[in-house]
């Protein structure tokens, strides 16, 4: 993997760009995943909540097209939208990680093609991409929902999540609920922490019931 | 179904004790609730939700009283202002100068005063820059990097050129970051009063590359701008019995607190622009042509909006370019802050409104790229926000009330406010577009209430008005049309935030928050809705809610203030609920945790003994009994082996049970007589609390014959444990099942331990796919599946 290079002056600029944000006003962009894991199929089931609003901007802004979400031809776009932003997979090596342009990503238009297929995804890949598999979508003027399926045969325990939903938003924070039977934990993303690694707390320490 | 069995005991006048009973448990497990935020007894080892929050609160004086109004010595400074400014509509500036008078009503000497210089947060070497910590590196998108690009360039901090007193004489000030201090020529006593003047200037924002809530939108089209103008000019610090100076840098989030004041404003801008800001505008005769005012005049007996520019003339000015500039002057009075938007572009509705005796003219401003849009909704929403905020507080008390398009998302200041919504190039737009735009409004203009008038401090705590006002604009969007699709407001909208582990509590500064918009917007307003509907009741909480906002209209409360204001009127005590709710970060997750049942004995004998008989007569045959029985016994083959105790039942009534019950009888009192003949069920529910948060317990109750009955118990059954409670249901019927939160109105987190007997409740995911499902035969599959699921969960 490429690792990732950028000029100095750029993350520079990047910071300032940050903090200019925070005085946009009104701020709040928030998503929220239900994660759980079905051992009969052994694939982790997510329903994924947006701000319908804060969804469209986002798969506009990926796809480089004004799309409207309420059109069903909408959904491969969104589907990979999501894809290419939540993913949950073994970890990765940090530095793995590369610069990702993504306005008017021609890739995104592909991987929208490919994934208005349904695909085996039996688990046999250990591309993140390739353990996806949209279920569906529901909007309506209050919030938007996504559907998908990610392959994790053995449970989500010690997998990575990566969720850089809404990062061109100011301020995104993406809480994740993950349940596995009775254990459960939460975790939240914001632009400055996209990766976690899931680990449930003990029975006793954990903060609500399941 | 749960079957009852009895294990009967003598029944005892007077005492309603020795019950029997049956236990039908459902699974259960005792999770410890996050308590940090809570004071813990360390000897009891639970948190002490009910702890009084009198040592958490400031102590009350005759400035701020212990019944959260305003006291006796209550004092707010004043500033008034006469501001020059002139947009420079060739290269995006603002120059400004203003005159300041300042009037010391506090009983403090002050050597010095403060300013805020808030547009100093676009300076390179500002605090919201060299704070901000480093963003995920792995995707950069190109609109960023636009962004980043022109903001290096870009800077537009204020120009401070001339500090001078009345004299035009120079005056020693400091600018630290975004507060400028003026050292005054001489102490300035209480009650005396200090005018000097400052000029400024600055490059306004490109508020496309550049985001904020002020800045400049260029039309590519048709080479225009619309300006949306705001913290503008070197306002006045507040300074309060509460915090002194309020000189809290301006990181980007904690908005501002002022003096409340009197405006007089003139605006210079190119000749051919429309001018809307916070006031009236006071020379109409020299800026608007006669038909503008002729509808300006029209639009105050108007039934609907009426257009004072139309369309057409707004798009006509559109081309043309200006043959010089203009003034428009506006005044406004009792106001803490001035905003104004200027532009060709402009087209202008009005419509006249009358709140309880006050006049209002409500009024739009937008570029055409608004339309249908704005010229359909803005207007109604303003006048709609005006009726149903001032029946909950008071009468909207400014002459005009103002939204406008433009670049910024949403923002408010006294009379004006900034909205961001716009239909698709094609003029359509979707249905979110319309309610994200009727809401914006409702709670732009509503921040007129909350923190405008009353003139709570967002420098420090955010949610005193983006709480209470997001509250207000959910009853607001209640009664804009039958079932108005609001976001926040409903306890069930908020679950996903509360369960979530990354928060800190409402009660923290508005710079370190987490979670921005679910803890200060939506979980305070939530708070207050739950407050409203399940915990004081509509009429209780309306009357405390109006009178906190009519004792602090034009003054500057605290947050102990509204606390107490809130208990002092409603004649509730609700520390707990501002403990739980405002000063911890615990959810509500009540859970049923077992049902029992008991039974009284009869006291009479015919009844008691024949129903064990009944008893031990359903008790099943054991194997070898059914077995045994045509078994050859000795005892038949020799009947003279039976006796007395072969042929005895000591479940038949004797005469010496008649005799007992009789005595037993006598000596009962009339009303323990009939008491006895009410043959009740005693149930008891067993309920843990999950998550934290103590609050009401609410139960359907479910009986065989079909009906229903709701029981309502106040948050106070946990005052003495606050972890597991038991609860007596005394009913003639018998139970079938119980459901805890029916109504969903705790924001509950998890409905999953909330039903006896307990349910299997489906993830949204699995919801979903059902309802995905084709045909029948997938459907069928998914009902088998849950089936499994079912037994899986029963066995563990």
């Amino acid at each position: 993997m490429r690792i990732f290079i950028f000029p100095t002056w750029c993350v520079a600029l990047l910071l300032v760009s940050s903090a200019i944000q925070t005085s946009v006003a009104h701020p709040f962009h928030a998503s929220f995943a239900e994660v759980e894991w079905n051992a009969k199929t052994g694939k982790l089931e997510v329903a994924l909540q947006f701000d319908p609003d804060d969804l469209e901007k986002a798969v506009r802004l990926h796809c480089g097209e004004r799309i409207n979400i309420d059109d069903e031809r909408s959904a491969p776009l969104i589907a990979a939208y999501v894809r290419e932003h939540f993913s949950i997979g073994p970890r990765r090596i940090s530095n793995d990680a590369k610069v990702k342009h993504s306005v008017g990503n021609p890739a995104a238009h592909d991987a929208a093609a490919s994934d208005s297929k349904k695909r085996d995804v039996a688990g046999s890949s250990n591309r993140r991409s390739d353990r996806f598999e949209m279920i569906g979508k529901e909007i309506d003027a209050k919030f938007a929902w996504v559907y998908f399926e990610i392959v994790a045969k053995d449970g989500p325990e010690g997998l990575e999540i990566e969720n850089a939903l809404l990062a061109n938003a100011s301020h995104p924070s993406n809480t994740v609920l993950v349940r596995s039977g009775k254990r459960t934990t939460t975790m939240t993303f914001t632009r400055q922490t996209t990766r976690r690694t899931v680990r449930f707390p003990d029975a006793e320490s954990s903060t609500f019931g399941s | 179904m749960m079957k009852l069995s009895a294990q009967r005991t003598a029944w005892c006048p007077g005492i309603l004790a020795r019950l029997c009973f049956v236990v039908c448990c459902v699974a259960s497990f005792m999770l410890t609730a996050d308590i940090e935020a809570q004071v813990v007894n360390r000897k009891f080892r639970q948190a002490d939700s009910f702890r009084q929050l009198d040592e958490s609160l400031p102590t009350p004086t005759e400035t701020r009283q212990a019944s959260g109004a305003p006291g006796p010595e209550y004092w707010q400074q004043r500033a008034d202002y006469v501001i020059d400014v002139e947009i420079d509509d060739e290269n995006q500036r603002l120059i400004g100068r203003e005159q300041i008078t300042y009037r010391n009503q506090s009983p403090h000497k002050l050597k010095y005063i403060w300013l805020q210089l808030d547009a100093n947060i676009f300076a390179p070497d500002s605090d919201a820059v060299l704070t901000a910590t480093a963003p995920s590196l792995e995707r950069v998108s190109t609109e960023e990097l636009k962004r980043l690009r022109a903001r290096l360039v870009f800077d537009g901090s204020m120009k401070i050129t001339e500090v001078s007193d009345s004299r035009k004489q120079p005056l020693d000030h400091t600018i630290v970051k975004t507060m400028m201090r003026i050292d005054l020529p001489a102490p300035l006593a209480s009650g005396e009063t200090f005018s000097f003047n400052v000029a400024w200037n600055y490059a306004i924002n490109n508020s496309k590359v550049v985001r904020a809530r002020t800045g400049y939108e260029y039309f590519e089209d048709d080479k225009n701008y619309l300006y949306e103008i705001a913290h503008w000019f070197p306002r006045l610090v507040a300074y309060t019995d509460y915090t002194g100076w309020q000189h809290k840098q301006f990181i980007g989030r904690g908005e501002f607190t002022l003096e409340l004041g009197e405006y007089l404003l003139r605006i210079t801008v190119p000749d051919d622009h429309i001018v809307s800001a916070s006031g009236e505008l006071m020379n109409a005769e020299q800026v608007l042509t006669e038909t503008q005012r002729k509808r300006l005049e029209d639009a105050r007996t108007a039934k609907t909006p009426v257009f004072i520019v139309t369309p057409e003339e707004a798009e006509e000015n559109e081309s043309h370019k200006p043959t010089g500039k203009k003034t428009w002057i506006f005044k406004a009075d009792n106001v803490r802050d001035v905003a104004f938007a200027t532009s060709r572009k402009f087209i202008w509705d009005a419509q006249l409104h009358t709140v309880d005796g006050n006049e209002v003219m409500a009024m739009s401003f937008y570029p055409k790229e608004g339309e249908p849009l704005w010229s359909r909704y803005s207007t109604h929403s303003i006048i709609h926000t005006l009726d149903v905020y001032s029946r909950y507080t008071f009468n909207y008390p400014y002459p005009v009330a103002i939204s406008v398009n433009g670049p910024v998302g949403g923002m408010e200041y006294p009379m004006i406010c900034f909205n961001g919504p716009r239909p698709e190039e094609d003029k359509t737009y979707s249905k979110r577009t319309k309610y994200g735009l009727i809401s914006v409004i409702i709670h732009e203009v509503g921040h007129n209430y909350f923190p405008m008038i009353v003139n709570s401090d967002e420098r420090q705590w955010t949610w005193m008005d983006e709480g209470l006002n997001t509250f207000l604009q959910y009853l607001t969007e209640q009664e804009w049309e039958e079932k108005y699709p609001s976001r926040r407001g409903e306890p069930q909208n908020i679950v996903q935030y509360m369960r979530s582990q990354n928060q800190v509590p409402v009660m923290t500064n508005s710079e370190s928050l987490l979670q921005f918009g679910p803890n200060a917007y939506a979980k305070p307003a939530t708070a207050l809705n739950i407050l409203r509907e399940s915990i004081l009741g509509r009429e209780l909480f309306d009357f405390a809610f109006k009178e906190y906002a009519q004792r602090w209209k034009f003054k500057r409360p605290t947050p102990a203030d509204f606390f107490r204001s809130m208990e002092d009127a409603s004649g509730v005590d609700l520390d707990w609920f501002w403990r739980g709710w405002f000063y911890s970060t615990d959810h509500t997750d009540l859970s049923i945790d077992s049902l029992k049942l008991y039974t009284l004995e009869s006291p009479d004998p015919k009844v008691e003994k024949a129903a064990k008989k009944k008893e031990r007569e359903d008790e099943p045959e054991t194997l070898s009994k059914r077995r045994n029985k045509s078994l050859p016994t000795r005892a038949q083959s020799f009947p003279e082996l039976k006796d007395f105790y072969n042929d005895f039942d000591e479940l038949d009534v004797t005469e010496l049970d008649q005799k007992n019950y009789k005595k037993f009888l006598e000596k009962l009192e009339d009303d323990e007589r009939e008491l006895l003949d009410e043959m009740r069920n005693f149930y008891v529910v067993d309920i843990s609390n999950q998550g934290g948060l103590v609050m009401p317990v609410i139960f359907d109750i479910e009986f065989e014959d079909g009906s229903h009955e709701e029981l309502r118990i106040p948050a106070e059954i946990w005052r003495r444990n606050n972890e597991k409670v038991s609860k007596l249901i005394v009913t003639e019927k018998t139970i079938k099942s119980l459901t805890l939160d029916p109504h969903l109105e705790t924001a509950d987190v998890d409905l999953g331990n909330n039903h006896w007997p307990p349910k299997v409740i489906k993830s949204r995911f699995k919801l979903f796919k059902e309802k995905e499902s084709k045909n029948d035969m997938q459907k069928a599959r998914g009902e088998e599946d849950a089936a499994d699921d079912e037994e899986e969960e029963d066995s563990q």
